[in-house]
């Protein structure tokens, strides 16, 4: 699932984790070009991480539902 | 402006986790100035200098002000950032308990920079600031490559790719009512299901006063900005079933009103 992922230069992504008191979500960094391995990806999520920053590979297919307008 | 949040960025840029985030720096600076529920933000200072003549702002209070009134005189007046009063009375959060209601007593000077409130005015800008701090960050990233900004389900999109967006069921929150494609502009949801006190639910009618009377329960309305989305949608809450389809078509913007009763209605452009 993972190298079928990484081998659409749509698909890869990183998902960084944020918290915070008042703001706490997901934010992605899609990479759209990426020449890299998984394991390239993993160490960039890792090595972009900052102490409320914590990093995952997570693919984006196409026509994936990426999130939901919702009230809050 | 507390709520979750998700930004994401589709690029190759060498700076674009940098860009992530810086943006997701500024969505605290902003939480931090424009929240009415920290008595330290520059919006509290704000509305403590109510009655005491100009006062200089930042560029975001400015901003975010200015799109504020845009839409209280484009829905003449059902979207008013001054019903403050009517939210505290109803029992959402800290503020005044008595004031005056009426976004025209609200005066900004774009030259100067400052913003003016007549005695007993003080704002919320709980109306517009999510869609709008969703437009500047999409704004921020898409110089990096295509963006999308979700906040608390304000969402915008901007740069040259679709998005597949969920639209949430207000009755039925594990499935969506539909799926669209947001490209280069926002989307925005209203409920009088979420946020409720007792019986009270937290969307005003400044008409009113008080919490709205309308057979709808929620609102979703796609626009060119977040801004006028989240706008849009609370207009058309506020309308009502056939005259928010009426306003929905007439500002050329498209959507689904769901009423009480679970009918949903695709309003067409």
């Amino acid at each position: 699932m993972k190298a079928r992922a990484l081998s659409d230069p749509w698909r890869a992504s990183i998902l960084v984790w944020a918290t915070g008191a008042t703001l706490a979500g997901a934010l992605y960094l899609a990479l759209s070009q990426q020449p890299m391995t998984g394991q390239s990806l993993a160490q960039q999520s890792l090595s972009t991480s900052t102490p409320t920053f914590s990093g995952l590979i997570r693919p984006i297919p196409p026509r994936q539902v990426v999130t939901r307008t919702r009230a809050s | 402006m507390s709520t979750e949040a998700g930004l994401w960025l589709d690029s190759s840029h060498p700076g674009a986790t940098a860009a992530v985030r810086g943006a997701c720096e500024m969505a605290h600076l902003m939480e931090a100035k424009l929240s009415r529920f920290r008595p330290d933000s520059e919006l509290c200072r704000l509305n403590e200098h109510s009655g005491h003549g100009p006062i200089s702002v930042s560029r975001w209070l400015f901003d975010v002000v200015e799109a504020s009134l845009e839409l209280s005189r484009f829905s003449q007046g059902l979207i008013d950032p001054s019903v403050l009063p009517c939210l505290v009375q109803a029992g959402f959060g800290p503020g005044p308990r008595r004031g005056r209601v009426s976004y025209r007593a609200v005066r900004i000077d774009q030259d100067q920079q400052t913003i003016e409130l007549e005695a007993g005015v003080s704002l919320d800008l709980g109306g517009v600031a999510k869609g709008w701090a969703a437009d500047v960050l999409a704004s921020h990233l898409k110089s990096y490559g295509p963006a999308l900004v979700d906040l608390g389900g304000d969402i915008r999109a901007d740069g040259p790719r679709s998005w597949t967006i969920g639209v949430e069921h207000p009755l039925f929150a594990e499935k969506d009512l539909a799926q669209i494609e947001l490209r280069s502009e926002g989307v925005a949801t209203s409920s009088l299901l979420k946020r409720r006190r007792g019986s009270h639910h937290h969307l005003i009618d400044p008409r009113t006063q008080r919490p709205a009377r309308t057979d709808l329960i929620a609102a979703t309305v796609v626009a060119p900005t977040a801004t006028m989305a989240e706008g849009a949608a609370k207009v058309a809450l506020l309308l009502g079933d056939q005259k928010g389809q009426v306003f929905l078509r007439g500002a050329g913007l498209w959507g689904f009103l769901v009423k009480s009763d679970g009918t949903v209605t695709k309003v067409e452009k």
